[in-house]
């Protein structure tokens, strides 16, 4: 779903037909407060935004959807002359910009680029999701297991450490694993090289 | 004022002479016949010439030689009414010289306030005589000023040293003259009187305007300055706001095109929205023929506003305009206008606008050139067909030929900072008028810009 919000009726209409031709969902706003009064659908999409609108403008809108923590990726459209604008935009996490007048294939190629970069974001975030959810199934006594784990104490130490049998800590490992879905140590590992998993 | 003292004693000498002189004739004519009073002349030359102390001695003198040769010739009955006669002479003959000492005093310290306020002056002031023209003061400025003219010697040769300022006459009042020696301005004043000694004298006054003048040229071209950029300013604005206005239909056609192509190209395109895209497109069209129109009204010039217009007076009042700019860059502008060309409808307004472009281009070309060069010629003819033919020549180098081809197009500049309106604008005008304009090389290499205007209505 692509949004595109610009307060010229013309330039709107024209951008929606042209993505719809395309095969891509289009929805139209005629401003940003429009934008900020919808709630928007859990599906891949970016946000087309002309960055000069009366009222609110295109970067307002994007710091107060930062705020929100809406992290969908926006393309802002500039006129001649409000290069220096978008280039602050992009420091403060635009997607892209098109100075106007643009290529409609250019438009198109970003528009594809950007709906990857969301996809990719929302499945990083699934996983990243069902991870947590997975890391809460586990008891007190197996997330001390498990911390110690990855910090490559063998199971001897670690039942030094906590004071309990080795037999008792193999016996944890197994579930970890089976509650993780992994089959290894090494799976295990893999699949917390991302930081921040056990935060 | 000093005076030499051999001088002093010959008129000292002379004094007691005069007295003699009286005494003796006084004796010789009797008592009865009284010339007492020619006493005064020789106390008035003394007093005058040497001074109170001379003026007395010179009364003691006369007073004196009075009662010796009367003593025994009087006709008084008593001795001493003959004496308080002498008193009487004494006391005239002295308070006369007193007299006459203050006035010489008061004359001397006015002379003296006189020369110091000269002194003091910053502006340079010499008189001379009126008759020979000899310097018979100058101050201290003069002679810092013009250190090869000396008091005594003739002025004219000063003279010669100034121009006075264009379109004025090399009067002696109130005109700015340039000196060649010294490159410098002087506002030049004169009137006559009555000198010290006298004689009739002129006194002239040349104060320094130099700065004052380059102060003003400095002015001028700051306005001028001011004036440019913010035209260049404005100009800017409405290029950007034109480009932002016409982006967005423009856009949209581009998006609705696109979209078209897209939908031919799949077999399931349909007519209907194939059309309802095109018509859309075609409003978008029309909305930046739109725009272009308002803007055109916004800034389109005024139509022109035609009266009898004196085109020499006109010609004169841009040359005014220019003139300061021209000096400073050093060129002369020519006029060779025919005095046939009579007051013809014009807009004087524009008309002067489109000199005064053509002028400023002529300097521009003449910015690198070889001073003897550096001269633009205003001309005016009237044609056999009644119309009138202005040029504007200038003595550079010409045209480059790739230039030539496009020189009344619209933002094509050669000058950095240039808008590339200058021509395009001149065309404007004198096509309004109803005339054409061309440009000519000229047989010596410059370039002449020439165009005809309808002439007097018949």
């Amino acid at each position: 779903m692509v949004h595109v919000v610009d307060d010229d009726e013309a330039m709107r209409d024209s951008l929606c037909f042209l993505l719809r031709t395309a095969g891509l969902a289009a929805k139209a706003y005629a401003s940003a407060e429009a934008v900020l009064d919808t709630q928007f659908e859990r599906c891949n999409s970016c946000l087309l935004l002309d960055i000069r609108m009366p009222g609110m403008g295109g970067r307002a809108l994007q710091a107060e959807l930062a705020a929100r923590g809406e992290r969908m990726p926006i393309i802002f459209i500039t006129g001649h002359g409000n290069v220096p604008m978008a280039v602050e935009a992009l420091k403060q996490g635009a997607f892209d910009f098109l100075e106007k007048p643009f290529e409609e294939h250019q438009l198109l190629a970003r528009v594809l680029r950007a709906l990857d970069h969301d996809a990719a974001r929302r499945s990083a975030e699934a996983r990243h999701a069902q991870r947590l959810a997975q890391l809460n199934s586990l008891t007190v006594r197996e997330r001390e297991v498990l911390r110690r784990v990855l910090q490559g104490k063998p199971s001897r130490i670690i039942a030094g450490e906590l004071n309990v049998a080795l037999k008792t800590v193999e016996f944890h490992r197994a579930r970890i694993l089976a509650r993780l879905g992994v089959r290894s140590v090494a799976e295990l590992f893999h699949l917390f090289l991302a930081p921040d998993a056990l935060h | 004022m000093t005076r030499r003292r051999p001088v002093t004693i010959l008129f000292l000498a002379l004094a007691l002479a005069l007295t003699a002189a009286v005494t003796v004739t006084d004796a010789a004519t009797g008592y009865e016949f009284r010339l007492g009073a020619l006493y005064l002349v020789p106390i008035a030359l003394a007093t005058w010439t040497a001074g109170l102390a001379a003026g007395v001695a010179v009364s003691v003198v006369a007073a004196l030689t009075w009662v010796l040769s009367f003593r025994g010739m009087h006709l008084y009955s008593e001795q001493w009414f003959f004496y308080w006669e002498a008193v009487l002479n004494i006391g005239i003959f002295l308070i006369f010289a007193v007299l006459l000492a203050r006035l010489r005093d008061a004359l001397d310290s006015s002379d003296a306030r006189f020369v110091m306020a000269m002194q003091s002056l910053d502006a340079a002031v010499y008189a001379t005589d009126a008759r020979d023209g000899r310097i018979l003061f100058a101050n201290r400025c003069f002679l810092e000023s013009f250190p090869d003219a000396a008091i005594g010697r003739d002025a004219n040769p000063l003279h010669g040293r100034f121009t006075a300022d264009r379109g004025l006459q090399e009067g002696d009042d109130g005109s700015e003259v340039i000196d060649h020696v010294s490159q410098r301005w002087y506002l030049r004043g004169a009137r006559d009187v009555r000198w010290v000694d006298g004689t009739q004298a002129r006194l002239h006054i040349l104060t320094d305007v130099t700065d004052a003048r380059h102060a003003r040229v400095l002015q001028r071209q700051h306005e001028e300055t001011l004036h440019r950029t913010s035209r260049a300013v404005a100009l800017a604005e409405m290029a950007s706001s034109l480009g932002h206005e016409l982006n967005q239909p423009l856009g949209a056609i581009g998006s609705y095109l696109e979209a078209c192509d897209r939908l031919l190209s799949s077999p399931t395109a349909e007519l209907a929205q194939l059309r309802e895209v095109i018509a859309k497109c075609r409003a978008q069209a029309s909305r930046s023929g739109m725009i272009l129109r308002r803007m055109r009204e916004f800034v389109a010039g005024r139509e022109p506003v035609r009266r009898e217009t004196d085109l020499v007076g006109t010609v004169a009042s841009v040359l005014r305009l220019v003139h300061f700019e021209a000096r400073a860059i050093g060129i002369s502008i020519e006029t060779d206008l025919d005095a046939a060309c009579r007051p013809a409808p014009f807009d004087r307004v524009l008309l002067e606008q489109a000199l005064v472009n053509l002028l400023r281009n002529a300097m521009e070309a003449l910015k690198n050139a070889a001073p003897e060069r550096r001269r633009v010629c205003v001309r005016a003819r009237s044609l056999a067909n009644a119309e009138v033919q202005l040029s504007v020549e200038d003595g550079g180098t010409g045209l480059a030929p790739e230039v030539a081809g496009r020189l009344f197009v619209s933002f094509v500049t050669t000058k950095p900072g240039g808008t590339g309106l200058g021509l395009s604008i001149c065309r404007s005008i004198i096509e309004a008028h109803g005339g054409r304009i061309w440009h000519e090389p000229l047989a010596d290499g410059g370039c002449a810009f020439r165009f005809t205007l309808p002439g007097p209505a018949r």
